[in-house]
């Protein structure tokens, strides 16, 4: 940043609009600015607090009145004046103007009222063309010069040494660690913490992860499955063998002298049997499908019934057919004759009256419509009936498979114990090996029911199971790569902390050695400031081998503090030109001092006049005329370029005027006012 | 008169350069995106946005 006008309007004792003070940049970097106790040194210093951050220094007296008395009571009651305060800096490859204005008036009762002061701000790029900015100009200003540091830059020399007061102590500490960047890192740290935090939720979301069961579950089905799958391969193969053993016997008993007859009907009967079993199986599949395709009508009965009733009530009301068309009622009116002969025409009486009938006339579509409706219902009514007829009959004719498989059945059995009781040995023999084979092939055909049963299961299972798989595997991919982020952002958060810790402390130990550096250049006592890690800034004798704290004088004090501050503003230089990662965006400050020479005695005072002007970039210097003694004067003089006066104006009968000698010409600094009124004037000093 | 340099900015960047690649890019952006944001009173959205970065960079 760097700092290249200031103008003032009414600004307490300015009355109207200021010169523009220019300040002075580059290898010549200071300003000093002249004025006696009064003339308004302290209200420049808090210009720029005010325009920058509507504060003022805790010395400023009566910071209620900001507007120019002179200029208030040169107007009416209730006219308002103006007053401002207009900064113009560069930064970063723009120039700002920032102007903070606010409006006063003198009430009835004679009281100042100040209306609430406004923040104006325009950029210039390198187009040279000012425009509003996008961002809130506050927002812009904290970019740049963050508020909460600006006692560093702008401050009252004689009072520096508050700066250390005990209860200012561990805000400096935070100021410190804003300017290097260290807010960013643990803001970063807490928002890495609060994703985290985000992310495990989302883990928990998910749930637990079962795939490893699964898996398990899934791979003790397979095997069962194909155990079973094995028997029943075993099965056919023992069902194929005992229905050809049952062919051969069969076949051998039919060749059989005596029993050929038997065996001829045992035949037929066996053909007649699978012949009633395949139509018993067809007429139940049959009543299957009847069911399945026309069941529904027989749930219609009480929705018939409803229907026909709604209809009825409506027949009932004479709704239905209706009296009179719609139709009928649009003729007439289309015709504009009435059935009685009257005339209808629009606007009359007898028009309007036929008119309303058209809302009570019932639709002939409507009516079309129900009569449809009514057609189909009844329909309705026959096909139930007709399904229970063929219901009926599918029954009937199970019965009758069935009491023909019975006795299909009985004479099967008849014959059976026949050829097990005749007389020759043989047949008896033969018929036994039938019977035992019929009682293999009905446990085996039991056994493969069973086995069929059980591999549909699995089957079922199998397919469950897969589909869970996959759901868990989509879980599972989740799961582990939330975990990864989990962790990533643990790095990450461990890699700013080890940092942060780095950069503390190397600042730290920087700043100590920078600050005894400055000190060193000043003071001439053997003293040595120490920084501790709450930033607590101590000077230290150390002539008997051993560190004891010094009680410092004022001056001490403030020689001190202005280490502190020279080195803090060449170390966030210094550091923000090398790190784009963290810290301010900006490797240029100035300095705006008040009365910096206090409490020195002259040896302190030339060697500080010596030093400032190198601790920033930019130092403006405001002065009486008993603090510009030769040896300051002397020091600073090759750094100077710009030089002004604050003459102030007094308003006493006796005025003891006063001015200064300036490269060997006299300036005015306290004038006679030619009015009631004090007030201070600038003027620029020839260099 | 100061112009030595008392501190060694690598060693202090060291675990950030140091980091797996994903992590270092972490790390960048959302301190980036915290000293873009540092100025501004509404930080509102925020933790969504370093979550974005997290997920970029972790998938």
């Amino acid at each position: 940043m760097k700092i290249i006008s200031l103008q003032l309007l009414n600004f307490r004792q300015f009355y109207g609009k200021t010169p523009v003070i220019y300040f002075a940049h580059g290898e010549k970097n200071t300003t000093i600015i002249h004025g006696n106790n009064g003339a308004g040194k302290t209200t420049i210093l808090n210009a720029f607090t005010w325009v920058f951050y509507e504060k003022f220094s805790a010395a400023f007296a009566s910071p209620d009145l900001l507007v120019n008395k002179k200029a208030i009571n040169e107007v009416e009651f209730g006219t308002a004046i103006e007053c401002f305060v207009e900064i113009i800096f560069d930064h970063d490859y723009k120039t700002y103007q920032l102007k903070r204005k606010c409006f006063a008036h003198r009430n009835k009762e004679n009281k100042i009222v100040i209306n609430q002061p406004q923040l104006f701000m325009m950029i210039a790029g390198d187009d040279g063309k000012w425009q509003h900015p996008l961002e809130q100009p506050m927002d812009i200003i904290e970019r740049i010069l963050p508020k909460s540091l600006h006692q560093y830059f702008f401050f009252d020399g004689e009072h520096i040494d508050h700066l250390f007061r005990i209860e200012e102590r561990h805000k400096i500490a935070e100021d410190t660690k804003e300017l290097i960047g260290v807010k960013v890192l643990e803001r970063a740290v807490s928002h890495l913490k609060n994703a985290q935090k985000i992310l495990k939720d989302e883990l928990n979301s998910i749930g637990d992860i079962t795939i490893t069961t699964l898996i398990k579950q899934q791979k003790d089905q397979e095997i069962f499955k194909i155990k079973l799958e094995k028997d029943n391969n075993l099965l056919i193969t023992r069902l194929e063998q005992l229905l050809l053993d049952k062919q051969s016997i069969s076949a051998q008993m039919l060749a059989m002298g005596g029993i050929e007859n038997l065996q001829v009907l045992k035949q037929k009967l066996l053909t007649d049997e699978k012949e009633v079993r395949k139509n018993l199986i067809n007429t139940q599949q049959a009543i299957k499908k009847e069911i399945s395709t026309r069941g529904y009508l027989t749930f219609l009965s009480s929705t018939i019934a409803e229907f026909n009733l709604i209809i009825k009530d409506l027949r009932h009301k004479g709704e239905l057919p209706s009296g009179i068309k719609k139709q009928f009622i649009e003729q007439l009116l289309h015709e504009k004759k009435c059935i009685c002969g009257t005339e209808l025409y629009p606007e009359t009486k007898p028009y309007s009256q036929v008119k309303n009938w058209i809302n009570l006339a019932g639709s002939t579509e409507i009516e079309e419509a129900v009569i449809r409706l009514e057609t189909q219902v009844n329909n309705i009514e026959s096909l139930k009936n007709n399904f229970w007829i063929e219901i009926n009959k599918y029954q009937e004719n199970i019965n009758n498979w069935r009491i023909q498989l019975s006795t299909i059945e009985e004479e099967l059995d008849k014959i059976n114990e026949q050829l097990r009781q005749y007389p020759d040995h043989n047949i008896q023999e033969k018929q036994r090996q039938l019977d035992n084979i019929e009682q293999h092939i009905r446990e085996i055909t039991l056994n493969q029911g069973e086995n069929n049963l059980q591999l549909e299961n699995i089957k079922e299972e199998l397919i469950n199971l897969e589909k869970q798989l996959k759901k868990q595997e989509v879980k599972q991919e989740k799961h582990s790569l939330i975990i990864r982020r989990i962790q990533g952002a643990d790095d990450s958060i461990k890699c700013i902390l080890e940092v942060q810790k780095r950069l503390e402390n190397q600042f730290r130990l920087a700043l100590e050695k920078k600050v005894q550096e400055i000190f060193n250049s000043i003071s001439f006592t053997p003293y040595q400031p120490h920084l501790n890690e709450n930033y607590e800034l101590n000077l230290i004798e150390n002539t008997s081998g051993i560190d004891l704290a010094v009680a410092a004088s004022t001056g001490e004090n403030q020689i001190l503090s202005l280490s502190f501050i020279g080195a803090i503003i060449d170390m966030v230089r210094e550091w923000s030109k090398q790190s784009n990662l963290v810290g301010l965006d900006s490797s240029k400050f100035p300095i705006i001092m008040d009365s910096p020479f206090g409490s020195l005695d002259e040896i302190y005072r030339r060697q500080v006049g010596k030093s400032i002007p190198k601790l920033a970039n930019q130092l403006v210097v405001l002065v009486t005329k008993t603090q510009w003694r030769n040896e300051v004067e002397t020091e600073m003089n090759p750094y100077i370029n710009k030089q002004y006066i604050l003459v102030y104006r007094s308003p006493k009968e006796d005025c003891q005027e006063d001015f200064i000698i300036l490269n060997g010409e006299e300036y005015p600094l306290v004038k006679k006012s030619d009015n009631q009124f004090e007030y201070t004037e600038i003027i620029e000093v020839n260099i | 008169m100061i112009n030595h340099n008392y501190y060694n900015l690598d060693k202090i960047t060291e675990p950030i350069a140091q980091a797996k690649p994903q992590i270092k890019a972490i790390v960048e952006e959302v301190l980036q995106l915290e000293k873009d944001r540092l100025s501004q009173k509404n930080i509102r959205y925020i933790n969504d946005d370093v979550l974005k970065i997290i997920k970029q960079y972790i998938q």
